[in-house]
């Protein structure tokens, strides 16, 4: 009796082994397939230049593969969102572009849930909310987060200056002055890409003041001073 | 010998004839099978490619269904269906093309090559998407050049060719957006609030409201940004004058079923693409997939 019981716990034993041996396996795979997805995801966001969609296609075949295995890896729900929002601009057809948009607000709602600390899943779930053209408070409360997050993290602070300068007829005066913060930490680490934005948006204003802007924002500021100087400028004064 | 000349000398002159008439036939009988369908006399533009429904409708109220090649008037309202979609060619080099459910106006157009600066042209679009790539008179005389959305109105600043993109909501009157992909404009409201918009930039506009501060075309909503990279595909302005008359010959010939009707050579020519914006991937949390799957990692 008690030597069956004890095959019973026996077999019982190997039973769980096989399951979390599987389970195990069926992750490690999925990792996997992650990390090669990852990879590939760098090698295009590295270079930047116009690209044909097949290419960020195969990518986003990869986490979708890994997607099969683990359905809710967040580091594959995540990169498969970046493809999805970097692939929006690339659909020539809005309702692809609009079903991009909601792919990655879906998937990153879903990797926040697993992984609320990252500030690069906030700032990227807001950018989805901007594609959707939804400014609510979920955008703003992801800014908030992007930004409490990650206040010196390079690409968060450039992915919450970017999406705020988009909604600024939108901040509160508070938003906006946390969005001038922004500007001024980045111009710690961060000020090419950050005046690169700043400039996208011709917010000159917000970059011309600051000392840290001056190496690569002193010559469009004194451009913009000139322009406003001479806007001002009475009609018939000639000097 | 004699004889069999006789009958050769007239046999010949008989086919030289023929041949000549038919040469100066060929292009009348193209044109009256593929040509003028909108507008008889001083036509100012002409279909350049067509797909899906798309109807004109010339001064006269008089709506056609429209087909590569024909040529239009000033006056000429375009209507494009759930499927249509179109690019008209004007005198002057200048390009419009429309996408689906878009009505479009000729109001005015009066282009002469040999006097530029007088030339002036005046449109509207009161629905739908629309990309406009000017030509001559815009380099000429930029003051000449008017294009009008609803109650708005978009001034031309670049003395280069300039091409925008509009998208006008059907269902709200004075919701849309604009974007610039080559050159600056202006664009002016009703309240008389204004806005330039430079290349890569988009504003939004908004009933009753001053336009918003221009963005980049990346910050745009998704839709409006397959928008703007879809008409980045479609023809490109070469601010050289066009002879209406026979490039609507031309592509008659070419729809025709015949091999010989030509290249697409022309075609490809004006159908340059504009660049095509670089692909930027979203950073992402560092790390991602290093042998760690699930929270907390």
């Amino acid at each position: 009796m008690i030597r069956a019981q004890a095959h019973a716990g026996t077999l019982l034993l190997f039973v769980a082994l096989a399951v979390i041996s599987a389970q195990s396996a069926r992750m490690g795979v999925s990792g996997l397939i992650v990390e090669l997805a990852q990879t590939e995801s760098d090698k295009l966001a590295a270079f930047p230049r116009a690209r044909p969609a097949a290419e960020l296609d195969r990518v986003a075949g990869f986490f979708s593969d890994s997607l099969a295995y683990v359905p809710d890896n967040p580091w594959a729900l995540e990169g498969l969102a970046a493809l999805d929002l970097a692939r929006v601009r690339l659909a020539k057809d809005p309702p692809k572009a609009l079903a991009f948009a909601r792919d990655a607000h879906t998937r990153l709602r879903e990797a926040i849930r697993q992984r609320p600390t990252s500030p690069f899943l906030w700032a990227n779930l807001a950018l989805a909310k901007l594609y959707l053209d939804q400014v609510d408070s979920e955008f703003f409360l992801a800014l908030r987060h992007a930004d409490d997050l990650g206040p010196w993290e390079p690409a968060t602070q450039q992915g919450v200056l970017f999406a705020g300068l988009a909604a600024w007829d939108k901040l509160s005066a508070d938003q906006r002055q946390s969005m001038e913060r922004v500007v001024q930490r980045g111009a710690v680490r961060n000020a090419r890409k950050m005046f690169e934005i700043v400039k996208s948006y011709r917010r000159f204003d917000l970059v011309c003041p600051l000392g840290g802007y001056d190496a690569v924002a002193g010559a469009d500021c004194r451009k913009a001073a000139g322009a406003a100087k001479s806007a001002k400028r009475p009609a018939g004064d000639k000097r | 010998m004699s004889i069999t000349m006789k009958i050769r000398q007239p046999a010949s002159r008989f086919l030289v004839v023929c041949l000549v008439s038919l040469q100066t036939a060929l292009p009348c009988l193209v044109l009256a099978q593929g040509g003028p369908a909108v507008e008889q006399a001083a036509p100012v533009g002409l279909v350049n490619s067509v797909s899906g429904t798309v109807y004109a409708r010339n001064g006269s109220g008089e709506e056609v269904l429209l087909k590569a090649g024909d040529v239009f008037g000033p006056g000429t309202t375009f209507r494009s269906g759930a499927d249509g979609n179109v690019v008209l060619l004007f005198a002057d080099g200048q390009n419009v093309a429309l996408n689906k459910d878009s009505v479009f106006r000729v109001d005015d157009y009066r282009f002469d090559p040999r006097d530029p600066k007088g030339s002036k042209a005046s449109f509207n679009l009161a629905s739908g998407v629309m990309t406009f790539v000017t030509g001559a008179i815009h380099t000429a005389n930029p003051q000449g050049l008017r294009m009008s959305i609803g109650e708005t109105s978009i001034g031309l600043t670049s003395k280069d060719v300039t091409a925008f993109i509009v998208e006008a909501d059907p269902k709200s009157l004075g919701i849309g957006y604009i974007a610039v992909t080559i050159g600056e404009i202006s664009v002016n409201t009703k309240t008389g609030a204004a806005a330039q918009v430079s290349a890569d930039q988009f504003v939004r506009l908004q009933p009753g409201q001053a336009p918003s501060s221009p963005a980049p075309i990346s910050a745009a909503p998704a839709v409006f940004q397959a928008e703007v990279a879809a008409s980045q595909a479609t023809v490109q302005g070469s601010n050289n004058p066009v002879d209406i008359q026979s490039a609507a010959v031309q592509l008659a010939l070419a729809a025709l079923p015949a091999t010989g009707a030509g290249t697409d050579a022309q075609n490809q020519q004006a159908q340059a693409t504009q660049p095509a914006a670089a692909v930027i991937i979203p950073a992402v949390t560092p790390g991602g997939g290093r042998g760690c799957v699930g929270s907390p990692c």
